[in-house]
């Protein structure tokens, strides 16, 4: 259990502030320019991304996991039922970028019309921005990571369940949604300056950004701090899946055995 | 129902056109990725394990220049005459910006640490990356110098990261302003031991190490 | 369709200039900004987009007469979905190392905003001629932009440029405009000299009277918020 929460912590730190979707992976800008003006808006604009980008992680490792990752359960079972006795590996991964996209339009659709009926508050808070997301970059940036994290190449402390994914996309958002507020923010005081012509409107915002992105390049190896604050010397390898191993200080028990061979 | 039909019957056909686009390409295509990603551990075997040579893939299987064993890849690392000279362990784990994929390059009896190489890292320019120059991998690469004699890190222990030079053969020196990067390679290190060393030790016990050899 | 749609050669040099995809428009900025730390990251992804643009304009032009306009969308973004996937193995196939650095950022074209309003633009309203005249305008623009942001970025940031050595081992390599902040920095400012460039209005002395504006000489009234 408190390991558990030792892995959300981690993820949350690493993904939300360190690896920031915005300042460090450059995904998602279209709408972080476009809808950074008020405070209000880019929070809605915040949550429709965390809200969408979670449905559609989970989709996507659903369907990555069963079907197209190489050896996938579902797609090797029936593979193996036409071909009886075949050892061939199946792989579809080549459709993951078309499964991608249309799980994330549909993905789309269904939060729309979800959030429409049951929560009416909640889709005039945020409801004008869900068409757009479609096209946010974010959202398939998230279901590539997903899909990096499923297979028999990821080595087996690095694979993600559908909970590690979910905790992924929730935390991508929330890093999302922190960064387009802060920039709001700082562009409603902005209305008050005078900016010089040219660097008007996304000049300014761009600048503005790079600043922002120094300050969060500050936060760089916290996480791997963190992990070592939290580090136990019982290892688990579960936790391994987003901090590293015990720092050299600490052998775990295989290497405490191999210590007494060597003596 | 004969609406629809009517209306998507030409994303019908052009899904069944891509289908078969993508499968060509994926025929045509497949081998040749799988075949780069293999070489590009396989052509650093010479460097990272002595007297061994880089496999070539046209003569023998993928299972015959690597195995799975304790949830990483770990490569033959062979001579000329196909003799087991050591190991080549790929591994990953955390680093001060993002994951850092290495190869390890070990003895046959995994005791000694006879090469490092970085394949893959974002560690932050003029600091971190240095992880991947001399600077930093002498020590696995070429050994230490002891006593007026060059000698190779041994895996007994754990590795130590240490601010200053030492002559212990279970330290490495910290970059400068890099300690956390210096600091996750070890770990990364100590970590592939701890898990592929008692695997290793397994099959040679069972006398099955230089098997597959040709 | 009132008015008669750009020629061949007016839609390729709008692609261009006018209509740069990076300055003008500002579209697609998100792999814009993550492949430019150095010349050829910027160049493999300049040539992908390029071959998904002409790829989509030639098949899209041919059934364009075909295309009902409620699953339009959903064509075109097929349509780019595969050319993508078929760029990215191609990439990965014959230049590994550049489809490892890239990572992610391939597969992300599919998103690109660029490559879909060509489609409702051009490709689907025009033939065969001028879609590909437009998709290798747009392509030239885009690639003009990655190369400027990506040389002023290697330039300063390594003092190379393509790997070439350029200003010497004496250059103190400004790390920070090959890390993330300066993909924004640079964009932001290239941004502003374009703007500036192109202003018919901006006064000669721009930087000079700027500069007073903001050490208070010239202060002018807030404008009033938009509500």
């Amino acid at each position: 259990m408190l390991d558990y929460l030792r892995i959300i912590i981690l993820m949350a730190v690493s993904t939300a502030l360190i690896n920031n979707m915005i300042f460090h992976y450059f995904v998602g800008l279209c709408p972080f320019i476009g809808v950074s003006r008020r405070v209000d808006m880019a929070f809605g604009m915040g949550m429709a991304v965390m809200f969408v980008v979670t449905v559609a992680a989970s989709l996507s490792w659903t369907v990555t996991y069963y079907i197209t990752s190489p050896g996938a359960p579902l797609s090797q079972a029936i593979y193996n039922l036409v071909y009886p006795g075949s050892t061939t590996l199946v792989d579809l991964s080549i459709l993951n970028y078309v499964v991608y996209i249309f799980l994330i339009a549909s993905a789309v659709q269904l939060v729309e019309m979800y959030v429409r009926k049951f929560f009416p508050p909640l889709y005039k808070a945020f409801g004008v921005f869900l068409p757009l997301i479609t096209t946010n970059c974010l959202i398939l940036f998230v279901c590539l990571e997903v899909a990096k994290h499923i297979g028999p190449e990821v080595a087996r402390d690095a694979l993600w369940r559908l909970d590690h994914t979910m905790i992924y996309a929730i935390t991508a958002g929330l890093g999302f949604t922190i960064a387009i507020v802060i920039m709001a923010g700082i562009r409603e005081e902005l209305d008050h300056a005078d900016v010089p012509r040219a660097l008007r409107g996304p000049g300014i915002t761009l600048v503005i950004t790079g600043i922002l992105a120094l300050a969060f390049m500050g936060l760089l190896g916290m996480d791997r701090k963190l992990a070592d604050l939290f580090a136990k010397p019982a290892e688990n390898t579960a936790t391994r899946l987003v901090a590293s191993p015990d720092a050299a200080g600490q052998p775990n028990p295989a290497a405490r055995a191999a210590n007494q061979d060597a003596k | 129902m004969k609406k629809y039909i009517a209306d998507a019957w030409l994303v019908i056909v052009l899904g069944l056109a891509f289908g078969a686009a993508l499968a060509g390409v994926q025929m045509g295509l497949g081998p040749v990725i799988y075949q780069n990603k293999l070489n590009e551990a396989l052509s650093r075997i010479p460097a990272l394990v002595p007297h061994a040579v880089q496999p070539d893939l046209m003569k023998v299987s993928p299972d015959q220049v690597m195995l799975r064993e304790a949830g990483s890849t770990i490569y033959y690392a062979r001579d000329e005459k196909g003799r087991q000279v050591g190991w080549v362990i790929q591994a990953a784990g955390q680093g001060f910006a993002d994951r850092i994929e290495v190869l390890i390059g070990v003895s046959e009896d995994v005791s000694l640490i006879t090469g490092l190489y970085v394949l893959d890292h974002k560690e932050s320019p003029g600091y971190g990356d240095r992880i991947a120059t001399p600077e930093y991998q002498d020590p696995f690469n070429k050994g230490k110098v002891v006593g007026g004699e060059l000698r190779r890190l041994r895996t007994d222990q754990p590795l130590k990261v240490t601010p200053e030079k030492t002559d212990s053969l279970h330290e490495v020196k910290a970059l400068t302003g890099a300690t956390i990067s210096s600091e996750s390679v070890a770990a990364i290190v100590n970590d592939a031991m701890a898990k592929v060393k008692p695997a290793l030790r397994a099959r040679a016990a069972a006398g099955q190490p230089v098997s597959g050899g040709n | 369709m009132a008015n008669a749609l750009p020629t061949v050669g007016q839609r390729f040099t709008n692609g261009l200039f006018s209509e740069n995809p990076t300055f003008r428009q500002i579209l697609g900025i998100c792999p814009t900004l993550a492949v430019t730390y150095s010349v050829a990251s910027a160049l493999t992804m300049a040539g992908a987009v390029t071959f998904v643009l002409v790829c989509s304009a030639i098949l899209i032009s041919q059934i364009r007469h075909l295309l009902k306009p409620h699953l339009r969308i959903l064509v075109f973004t097929l349509t780019i979905a595969v050319f993508v996937t078929i760029a990215d193995r191609l990439v990965a196939a014959f230049l590994y190392d550049m489809s490892k650095q890239l990572g992610p950022y391939i597969p992300l074209i599919i998103v690109n905003c660029i490559i879909i309003a060509r489609c409702e633009i051009c490709f689907s309203k025009q033939g065969l001629v001028p879609a590909i005249g437009d998709a290798l305008g747009q392509a030239g623009g885009h690639t003009l932009g990655l190369l400027a942001i990506a040389s002023t970025r290697e330039i300063l940031g390594k003092g190379t440029w393509g790997g070439m050595s350029v200003l010497g081992d004496s250059w103190p390599a400004w790390g920070v405009l090959a890390a993330a902040p300066g993909a924004f920095l640079t964009l932001g400012l290239l941004l502003a000299l374009v703007n500036h460039l192109t202003d018919k209005q901006a006064k000669p002395m721009w930087p000079f009277g700027a500069l007073f504006n903001l050490l208070g000489r010239k202060r002018q009234v807030a404008p009033v918020r938009e509500k």
